[in-house]
C-alpha cells in the first residue's frame, strides 16, 4: 500500500487535483448525483481527501475515518462497489451496518451513498464517493457511467502521484487520459508493474506509480518502457526512479 | 463415421462436461477463459483463439488468448479500431471471413497485419446476453476456407459458455450490474498478469513458466487463480511458498 506521501498530495489548485475536480463535477452532472469526492487512501488507514464537490461530501469522506467505519472504507477493503440507496433504512440496512456512520450522515445531508473502489488489478489507491440528499438507486446506464468516472479518477490519481499531472490542467477527461487507457490494458504494463514491485521491495500501487512517473519524466510511452521492462533491458532503480519521477519532491 | 470425427466429438463432450462442472463449481473467470481459448484451438481445429470483453467505456479488451501472435493481432485490432471481432461486437452477430486476401478495403491494416502474422480466415463470434452484446471470440486460421455450419454451433456454444461464466463469477454478487461484473472479470485478468512480473523478477523466470506456478498452487491448493494471484501482489504469499507447493507436473501452457 501506499505510504508517505499522502499529505503533500491534497494539493487542491494543482493540475491533478482539478482534472479530479471535473470528473467529480462530471458525476454531479452526468450520473447524476448531488456531490462527489475522491479520496486517497493507504492500506494503514491514512486518507486525504484530494477532492471534494461540496461541503457534504467532504464531511462525508471524512465521517468514515473519523468513525472507523462507513462506505468509503468497505469499498476500500472489500475492494468493491458499496451501494447504499437510502441511508434512512436505519434498522436492517445501512444502520446495522455502520451503526455510527449513517445518523452521523444523514445528519450531514446525505440519503443516499455509492462508494467505488480506484482500482487497477490488485493496486488500489483511493475511492470515489458519490452522495444524493435523497433516496436514490443508480439504473444499469447511472452505474457504468459512475464505473467509467472511476477510472478516470484512478488515472488522475496516477498522475498526481506520478508527478505526471499535465500543468495546464485542461487534461481531457476523455482524450488526454483515454489514449493512455490503451497501453493501459496490454498484459506488459501490469507485469512490468509487478516486476517492479518485486526488484524494489516496494507495494504494487507504488510501483505502479513509478512505471507511470517513469515514462512521463523520460518522455516515452508507458508500453515502451513496459516492454522493456519485461524484455529486462530497462530496471527501475531507486536513484533514477525519485529523481525522475518526482515522487519525494513534487514539483 | 470416421475415428477422427469420433475423437473429436469424444474430446467435445468431455470439454463440456468439463466446462459444466466448471461452471457449477467454485472457478476463477480468468483461468477458464484461459482454458476456453485452448479448447477452441483443440475442438474447432483452427490455428488460434482469442476472447475479448467489452469494459465500462465500451472499448473491447483482450480477455484471454491462445498465441501470442494472435494477442498481439487482436491488440492491433483494438487500437486501430478496425477489424472483424470489433464488427462482431458492434454488430452482436458473427463475421466469418474465408479469405481476408478478399477484405482488404474492408479492414485494410488489420488484414495486412494478419496475413502477415500467418493468418488467412477469420471467424468472430459474439457473446451475447439479451440485448447486450459483452464481447466476442475470435478463431483464426491458418488456411483459407469456409467454417463449417457444425463447428461454427460449437463455436457458439463455447462464445455462450464464457458469457454464462461471466455472471456467474464468485467474486461478483449476482444483483450486481452487468457493467461491475464485466469489470471484476477484467480487472483479475489484471491482477494475474501483475502476480506473473512478480513471480517473474523474483524467480528470474519468463511470464508463462510464472504463469504456471501461479495456476499450479492454485489448482493444488483448490483456490481460485485470481486469489492466488492477489496474494502473490499483496505479498501474503511468497514466491518460495508457491514453488513449494506446485505439482510436479503442471500442464504447461500460458
Amino acid at each position: 500500500m501506499l505510504d508517505g506521501w499522502p499529505a503533500g498530495v491534497s494539493d487542491r489548485g494543482g493540475a491533478g487535483s482539478s482534472l479530479l475536480g471535473r470528473i467529480c463535477a462530471a458525476c454531479v452532472r452526468s450520473v447524476p448525483v448531488t456531490g462527489a469526492a475522491v479520496s486517497l487512501m493507504t492500506g494503514a488507514g491514512h486518507r486525504a481527501t484530494v477532492h471534494a464537490s461540496d461541503g457534504v461530501v467532504a464531511q462525508l469522506a471524512d465521517l468514515d475515518s473519523e468513525l472507523g467505519e462507513g462506505p468509503t472504507l468497505d469499498a476500500f477493503r472489500g475492494r468493491q462497489s458499496v451501494l447504499v440507496p437510502d441511508l434512512g433504512d436505519l434498522g436492517a440496512g445501512a444502520g446495522a451496518r455502520w451503526p455510527a456512520f449513517a445518523p452521523a450522515a444523514q445528519a450531514a445531508g446525505a440519503r443516499a451513498l455509492f462508494a467505488f473502489p480506484l482500482q487497477l488489478g490488485a493496486a488500489e489507491l483511493g475511492v470515489l464517493l458519490l452522495y444524493c440528499d435523497r433516496a436514490a438507486t443508480l439504473d444499469a446506464a447511472q452505474h457504468a457511467r459512475a464505473l467509467r468516472l472511476a477510472g478516470a479518477a484512478f488515472l488522475a490519481l496516477l498522475d498526481l502521484l506520478s508527478g505526471s499531472a499535465t500543468t495546464s490542467g485542461d487534461g481531457d477527461l476523455n482524450g488526454h487520459r483515454m489514449g493512455e487507457n490503451g497501453a493501459f490494458s496490454r498484459a506488459e504494463v501490469y507485469q512490468a508493474a509487478g516486476m517492479v514491485m518485486a526488484h524494489l521491495g516496494v507495494s504494487i500501487e507504488e510501483a505502479t506509480v513509478r512505471l507511470h512517473g517513469y515514462a512521463f519524466a523520460n518522455g516515452r510511452p508507458l508500453i515502451d518502457v513496459a516492454r522493456d521492462i519485461v524484455g529486462r533491458t530497462l530496471r527501475l532503480d531507486d536513484d533514477n526512479d525519485e529523481q525522475q519521477s518526482g515522487m519525494e519532491e513534487r514539483p | 463415421m470416421t475415428e477422427s470425427t469420433r475423437s473429436r466429438e469424444r474430446r467435445l463432450a468431455e470439454t463440456f462436461v468439463a466446462l459444466t462442472d466448471t461452471l457449477v463449481a467454485d472457478f476463477d473467470v480468468a483461468d477458464l477463459f484461459h482454458d476456453l481459448a485452448g479448447a477452441c484451438v483443440e475442438l474447432l481445429e483452427v490455428t488460434a483463439a482469442g476472447l475479448m470483453l467489452v469494459d465500462v467505456s465500451g472499448r473491447l479488451r483482450v480477455m484471454s488468448s491462445s498465441s501470442e501472435r494472435s494477442r498481439l493481432l487482436e491488440l492491433m485490432e483494438i487500437q486501430n479500431d478496425e477489424g472483424p471481432c470489433l464488427d462482431c461486437h458492434r454488430e452482436g452477430a458473427p463475421v466469418l471471413v474465408a479469405d481476408l486476401a478478399t477484405q482488404r478495403a474492408r479492414w485494410p491494416s488489420f488484414t495486412d497485419e494478419a496475413i502477415r502474422v500467418g493468418f488467412r480466415a477469420v471467424y468472430a463470434l459474439p457473446m451475447r446476453l439479451r440485448s447486450d452484446t459483452i464481447g466476442a471470440l475470435n478463431l483464426f486460421h491458418r488456411e483459407p476456407g469456409s467454417i463449417t455450419e457444425a463447428t461454427l454451433r460449437i463455436g457458439q456454444a463455447l462464445a455462450d459458455v464464457a458469457t454464462i461464466a461471466i455472471l456467474q463469477q464468485r467474486a461478483v454478487d449476482a444483483r450486481e450490474e452487468l457493467s461491475q461484473q464485466l469489470q471484476t472479470a477484467l480487472n483479475s485478468r489484471v491482477i494475474i498478469e501483475q502476480a506473473k512480473g512478480v513471480l517473474a523478477e523474483r524467480q528470474q523466470t519468463d511470464m508463462s513458466t510464472a504463469f504456471n506456478l501461479l495456476r499450479g498452487h492454485a489448482r493444488s491448493t483448490n483456490q481460485q487463480l485470481s486469489e492466488v494471484a492477489r496474494a502473490v501482489v499483496t505479498g501474503e504469499l511468497g514466491a518460495d511458498q508457491l514453488r513449494a507447493s506446485q505439482r510436479p507436473n503442471t500442464t504447461p501452457t500460458g
